[in-house]
């Protein structure tokens, strides 16, 4: 039962990440190939579509390899996050091998001989609203502090020992003593989980604005809705996943049976997931497959600034006083990895997380 | 108001800078008043150093087109500078190099001045429409 749980689940993440992962040329952007700029037009190059081809069949074949793998193993629970792993490794290295080519192939074109390059700014980008308010974190808020009161006034019709780790399934695999440590545990992960939720729609929208200056009106517009719905995505995911692990301190608290937490972690991973790919296919990376009537300015094209990204994937631009960009290959924001601030704040929540680690354990 | 900057180009970009902002009030597309990006938002967004960004609002702001308020940010001045002698003397000063260019290479008198006129009406026409 156990097993047969953790490989539905396997599925239920694998497919859908392996389906991303195998579309994601075509969730970029249009100025966007293979983690190499292009001007937008170039994006129905034949030779381009041809490699998309190509890159999706190696992506999903190798899809089907970590499948297979997964149905030969009896021990599915190791297996799980080994094949993931491994299968986001070498999905990287079919994606470096399309960057390289994708490069090589530019390097033969002329298209920045015509063309004058430039970047384009929208000075009234910021008036309009770009992200929803930090203020919907109030119920998030609400939902780990309601848990922590909870717990406590309830403490003492609790059982002494508390289950404190689960298996995919909901059974319990580590069991603690009751006290004020064990059932602070979820609430300051909770916590910490607000502040993640909080940093990143507070980054959303101070993330760099990159307008293609082949369509200037469009591109900002559809930037906007794109920061405005992943926004909007992350209050609700975030306000869903406290909630969640509020009921799973609850059900712990009173030994609910494992099977009915099993079951809403599924729904809320399938949720997400769901929410992740829907999102994903009808906004895309900068909201370019959001449908907008524009009006193009042939004579323009976007800079041509590959030298600043490492590997097509790492943003490295020392002059560039931005700390988050778009991703170029992928959906979502990446750092500029040369401004010292990138590395302090991830630094800071790692730093953060292994204190909560270190206050909590024994 | 949507412009574009050229980073290659032999014009500096606080330059770039000053002269999208003043043809944007020019033309209205900036009205009086408009918020205009912050120094640190609108280099970053461009992917340049903070401090060339400052230089083009510093030069505006002196000229008299924006505002720079410590609280409410930078803005479009609501009262435009008029026609001061600082201004004729960079007009003269423009135009001078212009005209002798111009008749270096041979462009008659008519076509410059038709070129001057072409120009401010495109102008006051995107400003209407």
């Amino acid at each position: 039962m156990s097993s047969l749980f953790t490989f539905i689940l396997f599925l239920i993440v694998f497919i859908p990440i392996a389906l991303i992962q195998t579309c994601m040329p075509i969730l970029t952007r249009r100025t966007e190939s293979f983690g190499v700029a292009i001007p937008a037009e170039q994006f129905h190059n034949p030779t381009l579509k041809q490699m998309r081809k190509t890159y999706a069949t190696g992506s999903l074949m190798l899809a089907i390899v970590a499948l297979v793998l997964m149905l030969l193993t009896r021990n599915w629970m190791p297996a799980f996050p080994i094949l993931l792993l491994a299968y986001l490794v070498s999905s990287f290295f079919v994606y470096y091998y399309f960057h390289r080519k994708m490069k090589a192939f530019k390097a033969e074109q002329n298209w920045y001989i015509e063309k004058k390059q430039a970047v384009t700014v929208d000075t009234s980008f910021r008036s309009q609203k770009l992200t929803y308010s930090n203020g919907w974190f109030v119920i998030g808020l609400c939902l780990s502090v309601a848990t922590i009161i909870f717990s406590f006034a309830v403490y003492d019709k609790i059982p002494s020992r508390i289950p404190m780790k689960f298996a995919l399934d909901g059974t319990a695999t580590r069991w603690a003593d009751k006290n004020v440590r064990t059932l602070l545990y979820i609430p300051i992960i909770q916590l910490y989980l607000l502040g993640l939720f909080i940093f990143v729609n507070v980054m959303i929208g101070r993330a760099k604005a990159v307008i293609d200056p082949d369509a200037p009106e469009a591109s900002a517009q559809r930037n906007a809705i794109f920061r405005r719905r992943w926004s909007a995505f992350m209050i609700t995911m975030g306000t869903l996943l406290i909630l969640m692990m509020g009921l799973t301190q609850v059900s712990m608290l009173f030994n609910v049976h494992p099977e009915v937490m099993g079951v809403l972690h599924i729904i809320f991973v399938v949720i997400v997931i769901m929410g992740t790919i829907i999102l994903s296919f009808t906004t895309g990376q900068g909201g370019s497959r959001i449908k907008l009537p524009a009006k193009t300015n042939a004579t323009l094209v976007n800079r041509n600034d590959d030298r600043y990204w490492k590997l097509g994937v790492f943003y490295f631009n020392k002059e560039d006083p931005a700390l988050f960009v778009e991703k170029r290959f992928g959906i979502g924001w990446t750092n500029n990895f040369a401004h010292p601030l990138s590395w302090l704040i991830i630094i800071g929540f790692i730093v953060i997380i292994i204190l909560i680690g270190w206050f909590l354990g024994d | 108001m949507i412009f574009n900057l050229d980073l290659e180009s032999e014009v500096p970009i606080y330059q770039q800078i000053v002269d999208a902002i003043i043809y944007g009030i020019a033309t209205r597309q900036l009205k009086p008043g408009e918020p205009l990006p912050s120094v640190r938002s609108l280099s970053a967004d461009i992917g340049i150093n903070m401090h060339t960004v400052n230089k083009a609002y510093q030069i505006l702001k002196n000229d008299g087109f924006v505002l720079i308020h410590r609280q409410k940010g930078v803005m479009v001045n609501t009262e435009l500078p008029g026609v001061e002698p600082s201004f004729l003397e960079k007009l003269h000063a423009d135009l001078k190099n212009l005209t002798a260019e111009a008749i270096c290479r041979g462009l008659s008198r008519e076509a410059l001045v038709e070129q001057v006129q072409k120009i401010y009406q495109q102008m006051m026409d995107e400003r209407r429409g």
